[in-house]
């Protein structure tokens, strides 16, 4: 079960549901810690497989580690800072400077990204020493985070990074691109690429995203008001000098 | 009384909000939180209170809508719908889908009534008490809910907390309010202001779960006939019960930070098979098992109104990102608000009442219309939804720097997501940093650098004797197991 933030897609309805998710669905039920819930940890783990994140258990482990790392680079990259630059004096705990908090902050995040990395690395461990694989880890996980129930279908959206970096690259094209190109080219373009990355042919993400940037440019200039400089800039300068 | 030009003001927003709501409570791979805040940029053009009325129409109406697949497909849109789907699902197999999706949307339209008047009642009083506070007791508030926002229905309470942490950070950069130097800016002027919210939490909610769902956006196709729409009287009296206890489970919980709906409707069926009186059809699609968690959820969804409104504590996702859209309006929610503009609270509870009504209308009619969505045609709606996302951050700043922004915090949405991290606690941390390191700043600096004075606040120690034992409850539970 994903928390109310991340409605992850559920899998086909009467997808089976091993042995080994149903432990992973017992251990995330562990999480509200008090155990008066035991009325409902029945309920729903005896029930089909619900709102479960389409991800492999070692690709989610590698993302974990690799997200506390991150976490661990920047919590010494403001350490550094703090102790580096003059303006972000530490002061004292009564008479904070402006590097007080940072510090405090940098120091906190180090602790919590070790252990993270510590608990991976644990369950990663768990899962060398297990020939079984996939379950225990699974569980090692959940046992040793109070993980979330992960009810891993086996097969991740083949295409999916592939899809995203794509749409990514649009986003960031159209940051780069919107001074030099004005509004409406840019625009198109991101629609373009947007509609090629959810796996539409080129002539399908062609109509697809004309149709899309002209709808919107229309909602936001004439609906919305929005005053978008919607010519590339220096057509407009040539134009109205 | 309502009146009918404010009336008529909010109808048009609420009935959008609800619409587009429920729409994505039937489409599965894109949540409330996320069409949220891909509204907030279009939301600033609105009026304060059209703003506020949509976005709360797209929350309550996610929850209304999630109910409809839940039932029909047993795929629910929206998280809090799984527990719906149970119960409601088995019914709709015994080809009652209709009473079921009726009673479901009747129930969630009782709690939803219920539910603002109840926060048109609290919120305004602990505004009130909220007034007289120093900076001492705001800075222990603000970490007793970062606490219960950490160890409250949160399942990974480390992972939380790295991600609140996370959050405070990126909440220091820009300019030093102490000393007026900037901090962290690397040396860019854009970051001058502080790191954008629209751009931070379009990117973190709307554009990273679009990434994420890539190619996941995929509905079911075998629908169970929906039959009899009407309940009898008999049902509805059956169904009566059941709501209530649900609203009041939802209320509950909805005003704890980190309450969920999820956790609301779980806590309400578990309720249920308790006490129902049809407990013997648990299993076999019991109605109470519909109505009670539905008004769970709807419930739960209205009563964070009341932290969020009464002390700008968010408690989950869609509060912050509702939070996001009262500082982009330059409203600080509080006791301030309430004195500067408490027409703004009055259309806010109207505006609550227009949209449940709306949902009512849109539910219970037109429920085959939305299951017809289903069959939308996905290659549309990827582009569609990053569309309306980039066009609406720059449309916000008109500042390229800004949608190069969105694109990195897409990218970390993307992945802390793969990675299940939960991401309300950053939204929490960079909105709420830097106020409660302003308000410590300030409580030591009128102590005179005398900590103890501090604790003499009055409500410094209460807030921190919670916050610790929040912190302390699940060691104290686990041994208490091991002791068993």
């Amino acid at each position: 079960m994903r928390p109310s933030d991340n409605p992850a897609p559920a899998p086909p309805p009467d997808a089976p549901c091993s042995p080994a998710h149903t432990t992973v669905g017992a251990a995330a039920w562990a999480w509200s810690g008090s155990g008066d819930a035991a009325g409902s940890r029945n309920t729903v783990t005896s029930s089909a497989p619900l709102g479960p994140l389409e991800l492999a258990p070692t690709a989610q482990l590698w993302g974990l580690r690799a997200v506390a790392w991150t976490l661990l680079l920047l919590a010494v990259w403001v350490l550094t800072q703090v102790g580096q630059r003059p303006e972000l004096a530490l002061g004292s705990f009564t008479r904070m400077g402006p590097g007080y908090w940072p510090g405090l902050l940098a120091v906190a995040l180090l602790g919590v990204a070790l252990l993270l990395l510590w608990r991976s690395h644990r369950a990663g461990w768990a899962k060398a020493e297990t020939a079984a694989g996939a379950a225990e880890t699974e569980s090692a996980v959940c046992a040793a985070d109070t993980e979330s129930a992960v009810c891993a279908a086996e097969a991740p959206n083949a295409g999916q990074p592939r899809a995203a970096a794509l749409t990514l690259a649009a986003v960031l094209g159209f940051a780069l691109l919107v001074p030099v190109l004005g509004v409406a080219l840019a625009t198109w373009l991101l629609a373009l690429l947007a509609a090629r990355a959810a796996a539409n042919r080129w002539p399908h993400a062609l109509l697809i995203g004309s149709a899309l940037s002209l709808l919107w440019l229309l909602v936001f200039v004439l609906g919305l008001q929005v005053p978008f400089q919607l010519l590339p800039p220096a057509l407009a300068a040539a134009l109205h000098p | 009384m309502m009146s009918l030009e404010l009336a008529w003001a909010l109808a048009g927003p609420a009935l959008l909000g609800a619409g587009l709501g429920t729409l994505v409570g039937v489409l599965p791979g894109i949540g409330p939180a996320a069409t949220m805040a891909l509204l907030l940029p279009a939301s600033f053009l609105l009026e304060p209170q059209a703003a506020i009325v949509l976005l709360c129409g797209v929350y309550f109406g996610a929850q209304y809508g999630s109910s409809t697949t839940a039932i029909l497909l047993k795929l629910p849109g929206e998280a809090s719908g799984v527990v719906t789907a149970e119960e409601g699902h088995r019914l709709a197999l015994k080809g009652q889908a209709g009473v079921a999706l009726a009673v479901a949307a009747l129930a969630s339209f009782l709690a939803g009534l219920i539910t603002a008047a109840l926060v048109a009642a609290l919120t305004p009083a602990l505004a009130r008490l909220a007034l007289g506070l120093g900076p001492a007791d705001v800075a222990a508030l603000v970490l007793l809910a970062a606490v219960a926002l950490v160890c409250i229905g949160q399942p990974q309470r480390l992972k939380a907390l790295a991600m609140l942490l996370l959050g405070l950070m990126l909440g220091l950069v820009g300019t030093d309010f102490g000393g007026g130097a900037p901090r962290f800016t690397l040396g860019l002027a854009e970051l001058r202001d502080g790191i954008g919210l629209v751009p931070l939490i379009v990117g973190l909610f709307g554009l990273g779960e679009v990434l994420a769902s890539h190619a996941g956006l995929r509905a079911g196709t075998r629908i169970a006939p929906i039959g009899r729409i009407w309940p009898r009287v008999s049902e509805l009296r059956a169904s009566l019960a059941p709501a209530l206890r649900g609203t009041a489970v939802g209320a509950l919980v909805g005003m704890l930070p980190g309450g969920k709906t999820l956790l609301a409707s779980m806590m309400s069926l578990a309720l249920e098979r308790r006490v129902a009186r049809d407990r013997a059809q648990y299993g076999h699609g019991a109605l109470s098992g519909v109505a009670g968690p539905e008004a769970a959820n709807n419930a739960s969804a209205q009563a964070g109104l009341v932290p969020l409104i009464g002390l700008g504590l968010p408690g989950n996702p869609a509060m912050a990102v509702l939070l996001g859209a009262f500082m982009l309006h330059g409203i600080a929610p509080g006791a301030v608000m309430f004195e500067r503009s408490p027409e703004l609270f009055e259309a806010i509870i109207w505006g609550m009442v227009l949209a449940n009504l709306a949902l009512l209308v849109l539910n219970l009619p037109l429920i085959g219309l939305w299951v017809r969505l289903l069959a939308l045609p996905l290659g549309w709606l990827t582009p569609l939804i990053v569309l309306v996302g980039v066009l609406g951050v720059y449309a916000q700043s008109r500042l390229a720097f800004d949608v190069a922004l969105l694109a990195a915090f897409g990218l970390l949405g993307y992945v802390l997501r793969k990675a299940d991290y939960p991401l309300a606690p950053i939204v929490f941390g960079v909105v709420l940093g830097p106020i409660f390191e302003d308000n410590l700043r300030r409580a030591f600096m009128h102590a005179r650098g005398d900590g103890l004075v501090l604790l003499a606040q009055p409500l410094v120690l209460p807030a921190l004797g919670m916050a610790l034992m929040l912190l302390l409850w699940p060691l104290l539970a686990r041994h208490q197991a091991g002791g068993r």
